[in-house]
Order: C-alpha cells, then structure tokens, then sequence
C-alpha cells in the first residue's frame, strides 16, 4: 500500500526562485489535506542519505549538480518515507487518488516512454512522478544500481576531466535514461520476456507516457492524461537545469528586438549552470 | 529572465503570485496584443521587470478575454508564433502542452489578484 505521503524535494540556498517552488508547492497542501505534505529541504534530506549509506553520502554529498542530487534523493525518501514523489515545479490535476493510485494494493508506480528516435528504441522515464511503498525492494534496487554505477564512475575518473569535475557525468547515473534501464529490466524479469513487445502488442502506442504500476501480482498501465502539471521546465526556467542552451545571448537578443531598451534588473534563472 | 506577476490584494491563493520565464511572457504577451490589439497598451513596460503596477479591472479584462477565446485555442494559438525558445528541442507541441495547462492558473490569477505588479 502507498502510504498517503506526498514527497516534494526543494534544495540549495534560498532564492526567489525556491520561494515561487515552495509558493506552488502550498497548492498541493490545499488540495489534498487528506494526504501529508513535506518539502524536504538540504537539512532533511541530509541526515536520511547519510543513514542509507556512507557510500550514498559520497555519491550525494559529491555531485556538484542540484538536479542531480535531487533525482537521487526521491529514491532514497521513497525509500526511508514511501508515498507519491511529485516535483516541486508542479501544479495539481487529476485525482491523485483516482489515477496515480491504481490500488490498496499497490506497490510502486512509475511513468514509462519510448524514445523511438535511438536506435534501439531507449526505455525511458519521467521522474517527476513516482509511488513506492516504504522500503520498497524496488527503490533499494535502483539506489543499489545507481551505488554500484558510482563505483565504476570514480573508477574511471581521470584528474582534470572538466565533465566529471562539474557533474555532468551524474547524468548516466540517475538521469531518465538511467530509471528507464532500471525499470525495463525489472518489467522483463516480472513479466518473464520482453515487455515492451508485450506492451506494444496490447495496442498501447510509443507516445506520450504511460503510467505503470506493480501490485504484487500484476502490472497495470494507465495512458497519463496529464495527471499532474508539470510546468517548470519549459514555462518557468529561463534555461534547463542541465542542457546547454543553444546561443542564449542571440536568442535573447532576438526576442528583444526592436523594443525600446529600458534599464530595469534582469533576472536569469538558470539552474545548475551559469550561461551569462 | 524571470517574470513575476505578483497579487496587489489577492483574494485567495490563486491571486497571490505566478512566474513566466523569458520566453514564455513574451510569447504569452505577444499573443494578448496580436489577438486583442486594443491591449496594447495595457501594460507599457511589458517586457522588463520595472515593477509596473497593472490594475484590478486591466487584469480581470485580460482574464474574460483570454477565457473567452479559450484556454486551449488561446495555448494553441500562441504555441504556433514564431518566436525564440530556451532550447532548439522545444517545439509547438511541448510548448502547447505546458501552456495549456498553466493557463487555468493564469487566468485564476488575473480573477484573483485585484491587480498586480510584474517584476
């Protein structure tokens, strides 16, 4: 059973910008008063992945990336808490109760994609949404994995390798990519062969993000029809936590051509990365 | 280059404050004033944060407009404008898909807030 926790993560040093976060994570509390409602913030958060592992510690204390940090510690309070992971940078829209809970018997729910422009196809997830009951062998399986793979990173490391030292290497270990390998192996070992075959050979298309869910007996897929909004990528950041803009001073210049110039502040939100 | 647009008085929570990056006020704005010209001139220093104060009835008109339009037509509509974006991957479509769904929220906040300043 999914306990009736939503987990909201908010982390680094306070800005305007975790203010409007946390502005929009109150929606949720007035939403759903039947649910408990936390925003971990560092202090929090820290003593947890501390208590999971000394190796968990490394890998979070040591990546230089917020996102990053953030995508590895929903694991570990999905882990240590249990209940539905929502990002901060969303707004309610259906029934959490209704779609994103498929069961009492529930045990962990997932978004899965098909990115059918690699090839092979690349399983994919969108870790904005993720159910997991407390102390889900699942969870401690994707943390182990992720663990293991920061082994291997460090491993490879070589001294001055500018990706590495500025956290872009995080990436292969906790990025969608990285959940999507995870739970496609775990899909293919529950259903006992393929499972995207299967899936596809139940009519369900490639588009768009399908909402799986485990009960301990069998798995379920819903077709998500946006049951939360998640508006802060594209809407709200002026540029990606983790994708280099492509020109942004040129494409900022563009978008202010022919206006009168005008002194006033200029507010970049740029995430992990400083483009000007 | 952030964009908030935060309540004089507001009335719930709704009215209190929503943000718009760069790219999507301008986008948003520039398809108000395409679609209703006669708005042009509603807020002057649209595109700066200087802390115009746009009042009660401006911002409650902007909401019947756009309301009456319709969200999605209006999500739609102003997805399709040729206009810069943050990244080379985003498109129409992802652009539709997230203004659509912020735009309850918006038009909640202009209803709500009893005007605003934009900063």
């Amino acid at each position: 059973m999914i306990p009736k926790n939503i987990i909201q993560i908010c982390i680094g040093e306070e800005t305007e910008t975790h203010r409007y976060w946390l502005h929009l994570s109150k929606k949720w509390e007035i939403e759903y008063p039947h649910w408990n409602h936390k925003v971990y913030r560092d202090k929090d958060i820290e003593p947890l992945v501390k208590e999971y592992s000394d190796l968990a510690w490394d890998f979070y204390s040591s990546c230089p990336i917020l996102s990053f940090r953030a995508d590895f510690a929903r694991l570990i309070l999905l882990y240590k808490v249990g209940g539905l992971y929502i990002d901060i940078d969303s707004r309610p829209n259906l029934d959490l109760d209704q779609y994103v809970i498929t069961s009492d018997k529930m045990q962990w729910g997932f978004f899965l994609s098909i990115n059918e422009y690699q090839d092979p196809w690349e399983i994919v997830t969108n870790n904005h949404l993720a159910a997991a009951e407390q102390g889900s062998e699942m969870i401690k399986e994707m943390i182990d994995n992720i663990l293991i793979d920061f082994i291997a990173l460090n491993e490879r490391a070589k001294p001055g390798d500018a990706a590495q030292e500025a956290g872009f290497k995080f990436a292969s270990l906790v990025s969608t990519s990285a959940w999507g390998r995870m739970l496609q192996n775990k899909l293919d070992s529950i259903h006992g062969s393929d499972y995207i075959e299967y899936h596809l050979s139940r009519g369900y298309g490639k588009l768009g993000l399908f909402w799986i869910t485990w009960d301990g007996e069998k798995l379920s897929t819903r077709k998500d029809r946006g049951f939360i909004c998640h508006v802060g990528s594209i809407l709200i950041k002026d540029f990606l936590d983790v994708n280099l803009p492509h020109n942004p001073m040129e494409q900022l210049g563009r978008l202010y051509d022919g206006l009168t110039p005008h002194n006033g502040e200029i507010k970049i939100y740029s995430g992990g990365i400083n483009v000007v | 280059m952030s964009f908030d647009l935060k309540g004089a008085n507001p009335a719930n929570y709704d009215g209190e404050w929503i943000r718009f990056n760069v790219w999507t006020w301008h986008r948003i704005w520039r398809g108000v004033t395409e679609l209703f010209p006669e708005e042009k001139e509603s807020i002057n220093l649209w595109y700066v944060n200087a802390g115009e104060f746009v009042n009660k009835e401006t911002a409650e008109r902007l909401a019947n407009k756009i309301d009456r339009y319709g969200t999605d037509r209006f999500a739609q509509t102003i997805s399709n404008i040729d206009m810069p974006v943050q990244q080379e991957n985003i498109g129409a479509r992802t652009l539709y898909m997230a203004i659509v769904f912020e735009m309850p929220a918006f038009i909640a906040f202009l209803r709500s807030c009893n005007g605003f300043y934009l900063n």
